[in-house]
């Protein structure tokens, strides 16, 4: 197998960036004019952070993406925009039905500046200080030629306020991105860690094909993508960007209210509907109480993804229909992991907004994830595994924290098991679309006309 | 249906043999699977509300509920 070429993949896909690139900025790009557009990818080719790992860190990093609108306003010929998948082609606005965007999430309610067919390029800057990132979002701006406007800018980042040492906390409180897969290759990305790979039979993790995430490598099947043709399709990657609106005050009074008339703990409440506390620990392995030593920062933190869910079959540990148990099963659905290893999505998301203060204001996740293929692994995860409970004995019930309409009611199984109802939708979708992060030689090739 | 016998006469020519066949509810017809899955609703609505309930108003909501 190929080791991924990591000087023309694009940088934070297979490896993160890490949290110290806390201030972040989506600067989504219309283009009117598209030789004025090409021009702009071709000298951005020769400035975008790669994959090859640092000697030192840079104060900035920047990255690009197009989505399918995009690529036709740079003036990609046709038989090239046909031949990438339907899902990219059709934007994330045209499946709002599958991905449950509906009511409050429609796409109709979106924020005006982030509606469908607006977002062509997104170029993001991610800084370890805010001037840092001011100056970069400057020069993007000063740079831009007649015919290439920006459409909207989102700054997302750390939430510094309720950053607690080195753990990443999103605006519900919960430490977030705790179980990023394992890629099997030997640099490109964290490898061999217990509980991120694939659950095999003998009880062991396997690290995941990397061309799960990017398109010119085998994936779990052994299979290399087709499509896009080249040059695109090499060291490209299917991005995922969602501005998701979440509602604290509202989750917060929600437990407040269940956890009186259900005489149970806020906390206990908040971790058995996501299958983690908030510190991070996990349900499956501490189920009844907090452990700090089960944290990012805990002394036992090489463990925090060492479950299955094969011993808990009956949900009396982490609930069956619990949030991370829905996006991320492992071997919940049996046969090991052979029936969840090709739905597995690596998230770069950074929260939004000011952190919660008692007032709501305007805050929630950029979500942001990667894979090889949007429909298999996204959209899958979302429509199938949060927003229904088919796949888990749960009939109807929803994910408790997925956007649009909020489910019935989520069961914690146990002994005395308890229902938790009248959950209201506390995520909220206002925007985005489906992206294409190429390679390097691919953004060369575009900003040459070679596709035109 | 206006011609019964011809209906099931199409799906029998149009029928391809396999050797392998899944069903979840083995048995169970579809009007029941539609009937299960009706209660399995009724039941989840129930549950929360009943589950704050003393012994008596329970016994007497599940009574008035007709999920008995």
């Amino acid at each position: 197998m190929p080791d991924v070429d990591q000087a023309d993949l694009q940088g934070n896909i297979l490896c993160g960036y890490g949290n110290s690139f806390a201030h972040v900025l989506h600067a989504f790009l219309r283009v009117d004019d598209a030789a004025a557009g090409r021009g702009l990818i071709g000298e951005l080719a020769g400035e975008v952070t790669t994959a090859v790992p640092w000697a030192e860190k840079p104060l900035e990093t920047l990255n690009v993406a197009t989505s399918h609108c995009g690529l036709r306003a740079l003036g990609v010929r046709g038989d090239v925009l046909d031949r990438f998948p339907e899902e990219f082609r059709a934007g994330m606005a045209a499946h709002a039905d599958v991905l449950g965007d509906v009511d409050d999430s429609a796409p109709e309610r979106w924020q005006d500046t982030l509606r469908p067919g607006g977002l062509h390029l997104l170029v993001t800057m991610a800084a370890r200080t805010d001037p840092a990132r001011d100056a970069a979002a400057k020069r993007l701006r000063e740079r831009l030629p007649p015919g290439v406007a920006v459409a909207h800018e989102e700054p997302a980042g750390v939430l510094l306020e309720i950053r607690h040492d080195e753990v990443v906390r999103e605006h519900f409180g919960f430490a977030d991105g705790l179980s990023q897969p394992t890629i099997d290759d030997p640099r490109a990305g964290p490898r061999d860690q217990e509980g991120r790979g694939t659950p095999t039979k003998d009880d062991a993790w396997d690290d995941i094909a990397p061309g799960e995430f990017v398109l010119g490598y085998p994936d779990e099947d052994g299979l290399v993508a087709s499509d896009p043709p080249d040059p695109l399709r090499r060291n490209g990657s299917f991005m995922v960007v969602r501005k998701l609106h979440q509602a604290v005050g509202p989750f917060e009074s929600y437990l407040r209210e269940t956890a009186s008339a259900l005489d149970l703990s806020e906390e206990y409440l908040a971790a058995k509907m996501v299958g983690r506390w908030r510190s991070g620990a996990p349900l499956s392995l501490s189920p009844d109480r907090d452990d700090p030593e089960l944290t990012p920062t805990g002394e036992r933190k090489g463990e925090l993804n060492a479950f299955r869910y094969g011993s808990d079959g009956d949900g009396s540990r982490c609930p069956l229909g619990a949030h991370i148990r829905r996006a991320n099963p492992r071997d919940a659905l049996g046969w090991h992991g052979v029936l969840t290893k090709r739905h597995r999505v690596i998230r770069r998301g950074m929260p939004y907004g000011p952190a919660y203060d008692g007032r709501e204001a305007d805050r929630g996740l950029m979500f942001v994830c990667y894979q090889a293929s949007i429909a298999r692994q996204f959209e899958f995860i979302q429509s199938l595994w949060l927003n229904d409970g088919d796949p888990f004995g749960l009939g109807s019930d929803r994910d408790p924290l997925a956007n649009g309409v909020p489910s019935r009611k989520m069961t914690i199984q146990g002994r005395r098991p308890r229902f938790l109802a009248s959950l209201s939708s506390f995520v909220t979708t206002r925007g985005g679309d489906y992206f294409f992060a190429p390679g390097i030689e691919a953004m060369r090739a575009l900003g040459a006309g070679e596709v035109s | 249906m206006a011609d019964r016998a011809a209906f099931i006469r199409y799906l029998k020519r149009h029928s391809v043999r396999t050797d392998l066949f899944v069903s979840a509810y083995p048995g169970a017809s579809l009007p029941e699977v539609r009937r299960g899955l009706e209660l399995r609703e009724r039941l989840g609505d129930f549950a929360p509300r009943a589950q704050t309930m003393s012994a008596e108003k329970l016994q007497a909501a599940f009574r008035r509920s007709g999920l008995a």
